[in-house]
């Protein structure tokens, strides 16, 4: 392996990729994300951002698992009596007709159990890789996300998922100020709008990196290859 | 009202005494790297005095390492170091505003895009009602920053609301001093 060709910056800064301290995380590949009928499509979005990253996604999954690499998927979603839902983000979810717990085609919008909670079946997690359930939009908040992270003697995370300015950025964020070594797959994300989407990577890459480094997954799949 | 997507806050009223205007970003190191920081800084400031008077609590959030805050001191009652550019990360933030019952936020300060930004994901997270002021946060990138804005606002307010020290003033009753 050797380091990946991104932007700003080869990434990781301190050589080349480590398979024991480099994790996959896939944030929130979830039906009510990014299939028919859930959350993203009830409050009239385009499935098309939100889905762009699978095939991509996919294929680094694989890849990851192949090099042995930790893989961690989270899942955004609340107990099925919204006791860990705060009231604001409720009544935001009922105003724009998406509300949180309310039934849908896919089960109960956002609800933990229910099929819209679901990761879709191309990035489906497999048996022995971490599932972090989460409240909110990082995976570092009311999680054991970190400490899952230390005890493996992680330092470094490459992050897919959706949605990139929301979900993605959050935890990306909380990862970097946590000292954690960030890249993001550029072609591996998507947001429900898509130049939200191309701000989203450009803030990661601002003052020189500020929150990592972003790159295509070619590169990471061009990194990992090497001898 | 112009904030948006919703009319902030979400409960409908705002009794100031839960309300704390949250200043990150006010250091050097944000200062050299956004447009026009003093603007932003100077509508805080005048925000901060009224927001005061009316009940609130005004805190600064300094990243630690550099004590170079560059806000009034005059009309800060509380300063609390973090660690990152969440004013959330490596802080007593969560417990500062709990322990004063406050749990609606107007956040502004220097990075929109960075410090601000995390802030507010932050503080949606933990179940604060936040309102990003879009007239006291200076971005790094005036086309990012608008952008920072409208990922807010997506799916009926992702991380809370946007609007101005104006439209804060107008809530608590007070036109722009």
């Amino acid at each position: 392996m050797k380091q990946v060709a991104a932007d700003p910056y080869t990434w990781p800064y301190d050589g080349p990729v480590d398979p024991a301290r480099t994790a996959l995380v896939c944030i929130d590949w979830q039906v009510d994300f990014c299939g028919p009928g859930g959350y993203v499509d009830a409050m009239g979005y385009d499935l098309k951002l939100t889905r762009a990253g699978l095939e991509p996604t996919a294929v680094v999954l694989a890849a990851a698992r192949a090099a042995g690499m930790m893989v961690v998927h989270t899942r955004e979603g609340h107990l099925p009596d919204l006791s860990d839902c705060p009231p604001n983000k409720l009544w935001r979810s009922k105003r724009i007709g998406a509300g949180i717990g309310d039934t849908g085609p896919c089960g109960r919008i956002l609800v933990k159990g229910e099929p819209g909670w679901e990761i879709v079946p191309e990035v489906a997690p497999i048996a022995g890789e971490a599932i972090v359930d989460k409240p909110g939009k990082g995976a570092f908040y009311a999680t054991n996300l970190d400490l899952l992270l230390r005890v493996a003697g992680i330092a470094h995370l490459i992050f897919t998922g959706i949605t990139t300015d929301v979900c993605v950025h959050t935890t990306m964020r909380e990862a970097n100020d946590k000292g954690y070594e960030c890249l993001l797959l550029e072609d591996c994300t998507g947001a429900t709008d898509y130049g939200n989407y191309l701000a989203a990577l450009q803030m990661v890459k601002m003052q020189g990196g500020v929150f990592g480094a972003v790159a295509p997954s070619s590169a990471l799949l061009d990194a990992m290859e090497a001898a | 009202m112009s904030t948006s997507p919703y009319p902030w806050p979400y409960g409908g009223t705002l009794d100031p005494r839960r309300l704390a205007l949250v200043v990150v970003g006010a250091q050097g190191w944000w200062a050299a790297r956004t447009i026009d920081p003093e603007a932003a800084l100077g509508a805080l400031e005048r925000a901060a005095k009224v927001v005061r008077d009316a009940g609130g609590t005004v805190v600064v959030v300094r990243k630690a390492g550099a004590d170079d805050s560059i806000f009034d001191p005059e009309v800060v009652d509380l300063t609390v170091e973090c660690a990152g550019m969440s004013g959330f990360s490596g802080s007593s933030l969560d417990l500062h505003l709990r322990a004063l019952g406050c749990d609606h936020l107007a956040v502004g300060g220097l990075g929109l895009e960075t410090a601000v930004y995390s802030t507010m994901s932050g503080a949606n997270d933990r179940g604060y009602e936040a309102l990003a002021l879009a007239d006291a946060a200076a971005p790094h990138d005036r086309a990012v920053g608008e952008r920072a804005l409208s990922s807010i606002t997506m799916s009926g307010g992702i991380f809370g609301a946007i609007g101005t020290t104006s439209d804060l003033l107008e809530l608590l009753g007070k036109e722009q001093p």
